[in-house]
């Protein structure tokens, strides 16, 4: 992201020049922005005491670049490629610690890849004209999830963590992570008795108890 | 992936051979002007003629050790490769030149990869690089790297360059083309290297380069050659963008198989990479 706030363009000065029809006009540059798109404001003022009558012409310029340029859809896959590969060998490393006693300490990398990437999915989406890697964001939320409450120590099972590496490296593989790709990973992650869905229980709870008022 | 982009791409083809005391070349100079007549004709010291097709931007150089082509846009290349390689074979007929030292293929292709210079250079590290936090207390931020490599596969030796470019950098690389005021009619004027410029520096693009060779080769070998070394180009580049990408690049073997699928020749192996499922989604 950019440092600089309401950057004055380089040839600031010469813009300063009145123009032939007595015009001046002042242009602005700003490269902070949480638009994506670039845009352009125009206000025109009059000078009316001058001989002859003059305007002043402010534009003030949003460059937009900045902000876009860690979040090209094509970027953003790959790094969700690069990344879900990463944790995918986490996953897998678990193995080597399965019988340990001090399990949950080695699921916590893994456990704070999974945070980083989601982070890193979700910031970058905030820049971009139209939702890129949501369903990634979804699966990774659901791995996250199962994670949580106690839902390491699933992961001393081999077959838990094949599952996992696989949905994983369905994610490093595909091109594009679609919403079947979401539903699958989530039936998959409940056939194999984990929890995907840990913040979805509060609104269980809420469905029960307005059933209970309403009752 | 060279294909797609054919009108982002310049290529370089050369034999080269021994000289030797009282070769033919006038014999060759005139070989060539049978085969294809020049629109211009360039003369320089040390007997080097220089054929050339402003309209075509093609350009053939006839020099006592080499023969070369140059063309702007694969295209130029591709379509006309019969007429090249019979320009070359007439050559080195009158030459007689059976046995070639080197023959090289040259492509320069800027790549679009749909995303800023700023995103390839963070994918640059980690996958042709080490990364970028083992680097900067080094050299220091702001890297912009260029990626040199020099290896050997599958019979050809290639020298390799990979970088990526802002449309500044993409014109100046192009700009300092060598020979390609040779190619055109005037450098400044020419309406194809202004388009060709323009889409070039449209937006940021991935720089591929890759010289291969093979030495020793038997004239009569020099078509087989020159597809093969196509063929190897487009599935290096193909390969080093997948890998840039981090998607999963496959081994030259599986990529042999899908060019010979592509060209219906049956043995391929199937698709390199299985569904992570077959099950369908729970209703």
């Amino acid at each position: 992201m950019a440092a600089h706030l309401g950057t004055i363009g380089p040839d600031y000065l010469s813009s300063l020049a009145p123009a032939r029809d007595g015009t001046q006009t002042v242009e602005l540059f700003h490269e902070w922005s949480p638009m994506p798109s670039d845009s352009t404001v125009e206000k025109v003022l009059d000078v009316d005491p001058l001989m002859p009558p003059s305007q002043i012409r402010f534009r003030s310029h949003l460059v937009a670049e900045a902000a876009r340029r860690l979040s090209s859809p094509d970027y953003l896959a790959s790094m969700r490629r690069r990344r879900s590969a990463k944790i995918a060998d986490l996953v897998r490393g678990l193995a080597k610690h399965c019988e340990s006693p001090d399990f949950p300490v080695w699921t916590h990398e893994a456990l704070q890849e999974l945070r980083s990437l989601i982070q890193f999915l979700s910031d970058a989406e905030q820049f971009s004209d139209c939702p890129q890697e949501g369903n990634s964001c979804e699966i990774l939320r659901q791995i996250r999830d199962t994670l949580l409450n106690f839902g390491w120590e699933h992961y001393r099972r081999g077959q838990v963590r094949d599952c996992v590496a696989a949905i994983l490296t369905h994610m490093v593989q595909a091109d594009e992570v679609t919403p079947p790709d979401a539903e699958l990973a989530m039936d998959q992650l409940l056939d194999l008795g984990l929890n995907p869905a840990v913040g979805l229980q509060v609104s269980y709870a809420e469905e029960d108890r307005e059933a209970h008022v309403s009752g | 992936m060279l294909r797609e982009n054919q009108d982002r791409i310049c290529t370089f083809f050369a034999v080269d051979y021994d000289w030797r005391l009282g070769t033919r070349l006038s014999a060759a100079v005139d070989a060539v002007c049978r085969k294809r007549d020049p629109a211009r004709v360039a003369l320089g010291g040390n007997s080097f003629y220089d054929f050339q097709w402003p309209d075509a931007r093609q350009r053939v150089l006839v020099t006592p050790k080499r023969v070369g082509i140059e063309t702007l846009g694969l295209g130029a290349w591709l379509d006309n490769l019969d007429l090249h390689l019979s320009v070359v074979d007439a050559a080195l007929e009158a030459l007689e030149v059976t046995l070639l030292n080197r023959v090289g293929f040259k492509v320069i292709a800027f790549l679009p990869l749909e995303m800023t210079q700023a995103e390839s250079i963070d994918l640059m590290f980690g996958t042709f690089l080490v990364e970028r936090d083992l680097l900067w207390p080094i050299l220091g931020q702001g890297i912009d790297p260029l990626v040199h490599v020099e290896a050997e596969l599958t019979g050809f030796k290639y020298a390799l360059d990979l970088t990526t470019l802002n449309a500044e950098q993409a014109s100046q690389w192009f700009l300092r083309l060598p020979n390609l005021d040779k190619m055109v009619d005037k450098r400044l004027l020419d309406q194809g290297v202004k388009q060709f410029h323009d889409r070039v520096t449209q937006d940021d693009s991935f720089l591929f380069d890759v010289d291969l060779c093979q030495t020793n080769v038997p004239s009569a070998k020099l078509r087989e050659f020159a597809t093969s070394a196509f063929d190897f180009a487009e599935m290096l580049a193909e390969n080093c963008i997948r890998h840039l990408r981090s998607q999963p690049t496959s081994k030259f073997g599986q990529l042999v198989d899908v060019l010979l699928e592509e060209r219906g020749i049956t043995g391929a192996t199937g698709p390199a990479f299985p569904p992570f499922s077959t099950r369908t989604p729970r209703k």
